[in-house]
């Protein structure tokens, strides 16, 4: 079961290079996964990911332990270049081209082996698709990211009262979405 | 048909719920549901490239072989604790990082003060005792009217140029000091125009011991005449119990008005200088004038003398050339006085004789070591004062613009997400 407790590594404690090294195996992954969901395109998600880890790394002596652990600093990071690569091309961040590129890769074989769960993810594409981008890309980061309420504050910038709003009203928008109840 | 379960479709999950939810820590089916989503949501993403994950894996690799870290730290505790300076300034809390950079750039700001200041107040000293005096006394009380008596015209024209400088500003004085040559009348003043005649004065107050004063006015008087000058009035008033006081009256050539005022530094510390000069071209150039329209008078007169044939003209143009000559003779007079005037130059010298001498010829003391050491602390604390009026609302500007530019540069990120 994924849990939202990360390894002493992605706390902050001691983080030196081989702690990063840990970050690093325990977060590209979900890191790669966010950037692509927020950006639609691989390349620019590796290029987010790479700029992640490496402004992480180079910022390593000087995080600020009351501003988030490097797991919520590296989701931080890594939503800001996002953010900026969408700026910067001038494309709608979570709209459909992205979804597209996204329905465009095969589905995962081994989850998805079967028909219900391939039915079920193809829905939650397309309420994920429906939603507006901002409701889109905090159930992203929360569920890629596997953040905390408090952490999710932390990367977002903002109380953790107002992120918990936040994500509640977003989870609220995807039951409330008409895909949610389509048939499959 | 088939309908599929998000969560909150049959109840309204609290925020606080999610986490606990995710966690696995809630039973029932709206945990499980929640979960399922979030699996659902991870995997809509392939995973990532497996030679993207290499090659970023020896990135990172690089950068830690690369890191800093791996070498030689330094040995001194100094240099090590100034190479991670930025980091412990970095793990400050905003504020305090904001306060850390208003602070590091005042030291840097005295720093700066505190080395340049003594090297520029040295390269001022004058004299060979003046390098405890002069230079090193920031508050010299200027004496007030003191200088030289004002020549008559002085009163009438408002174009009287008054230097007063301090013992440190002596290079600037010693500068345009001593200029004004009579003979020919052109002045060289630094701070005169070409060709400008003026007529300069100083006064200069010195400070010794009681004992000493009246050793100093001998040695002003002796430095006059060894000037080419000569002492125009003097009074010397000693008193056993201390305040003895001497006051001169010096004539010097202007040419040497530098140098005197030089020396005058070396016979005892000098408290104050007070420089004044006059512009007397115009005077100048009216005596000149009118010697020559005399003069004019005179050839002419001559010419019709030899010219005349009557004795009563000859008689009347005697009568005339002898009123002429006695005019003639008090306008060279006049002329002479104007250029001695631009030629020599008054010096007002007093000194102050005090129970308590600062910086009398006995070299240094603990009593004006620590008078000096006090001067210095309380200009440092002005510096400091000044530098703080200018730098807090300077700090303080800065951190609002850096705290503006953060927020609109999120605000530009944020608004990615509402194009």
């Amino acid at each position: 079961m994924i849990t939202l407790r990360s390894s002493p590594a992605t706390r902050g404690e001691h983080f030196d290079e081989a702690s990063f090294d840990a970050l690093f195996h325990e977060c590209f992954a979900d890191v790669h996964s966010y950037a692509l969901s927020l950006l639609g395109e691989r390349a620019a998600a590796e290029d987010v990911t790479a700029v992640a880890f490496e402004r992480l790394f180079r910022a390593r002596r000087r995080l600020d332990a009351t501003r988030g652990t490097p797991r919520v600093l590296l989701f931080t990071i890594a939503r800001n270049a996002a953010l900026d690569e969408l700026r910067r091309r001038r494309r709608q961040p979570l709209a459909s081209p992205a979804v597209e590129t996204l329905a465009s890769i095969p589905a995962v074989a081994s989850a998805a082996s079967e028909a219900e769960d391939l039915e079920r993810r193809e829905s939650v594409r397309a309420a994920l698709a429906a939603l507006a981008p901002r409701d889109r890309e905090i159930l992203l980061l929360k569920f890629h990211g596997q953040l905390t309420n408090a952490e999710l504050a932390q990367a977002l910038g903002i109380s953790e009262s107002n992120a918990g709003t936040r994500l509640s009203r977003a989870l609220g928008r995807l039951r409330g979405s008409p895909l949610a109840e389509e048939v499959a | 048909m088939k309908v599929i379960r998000f969560p909150g479709a049959d109840t309204d999950i609290a925020a606080a719920a999610i986490d606990a939810a995710l966690n696995g820590e809630t039973p029932g089916a709206e945990g499980i549901v929640l979960r399922e989503l979030r699996a659902d949501v991870r995997a809509l993403t392939p995973p990532p490239d497996e030679a993207f994950e290499r090659d970023l894996q020896l990135r990172v690799a690089e950068w830690s072989h690369a890191s800093p870290s791996h070498a030689p730290r330094p040995r001194l505790p100094g240099l090590h604790r100034l190479g991670t300076l930025p980091a412990r300034l970095a793990k400050l809390p905003r504020g305090g990082a904001a306060a850390g950079g208003v602070g590091a750039a005042l030291v840097a700001l005295l720093l700066v003060l505190l080395t340049v200041g003594p090297l520029r107040s040295s390269s001022t000293e004058f004299g060979a005792s003046s390098a405890s005096n002069s230079a090193k006394s920031p508050h010299i009380s200027l004496p007030a009217a003191e200088g030289i008596q004002p020549p008559s015209e002085q009163s009438k024209r408002p174009a009287t140029k008054r230097n007063e400088q301090q013992a440190a500003n002596l290079p600037d004085v010693l500068a345009t000091g001593g200029a004004a040559s009579a003979n020919p009348p052109a002045s060289s003043n630094a701070t005169a125009a070409p060709n400008r005649l003026q007529q300069i004065g100083a006064s200069v107050a010195l400070t010794t011991s009681s004992a000493g004063v009246q050793g100093a006015a001998d040695d002003v008087a002796r430095l006059a005449v060894q000037d080419g000058g000569y002492v125009e009035s003097s009074h010397v008033q000693t008193r056993s119990a201390g305040g003895s006081e001497a006051g001169m009256t010096l004539s010097i050539p202007s040419a040497k008005l530098s140098a005197t005022i030089a020396a005058l530094g070396r016979i005892a510390p000098v408290r104050a200088v007070n420089q004044e000069s006059q512009d007397i071209t115009s005077s100048y150039d009216g005596a000149r004038r009118q010697l020559a329209d005399g003069e004019a008078v005179r050839r002419a007169l001559l010419r019709a003398l030899a010219a005349a044939t009557t004795q009563g003209r000859i008689d009347s143009l005697g009568e005339q050339l002898a009123g002429d000559r006695a005019a003639i003779s008090r306008e060279r007079e006049a002329l002479r006085s104007v250029s001695h005037r631009a030629a020599t130059s008054q010096i007002e010298v007093t000194i102050t004789g005090t129970a308590a001498a600062v910086g009398s010829r006995k070299g240094l003391t603990l009593a004006r070591g620590v008078h000096d050491a006090g001067e210095v602390l309380e200009a440092v604390a002005a510096v400091l004062l000044i530098m703080l009026a200018a730098l807090v609302p300077l700090g303080l500007a800065a951190f609002a613009i850096a705290a503006l530019n953060r927020a609109w540069r999120r605000r530009r990120r944020e608004a990615a997400l509402d194009s």
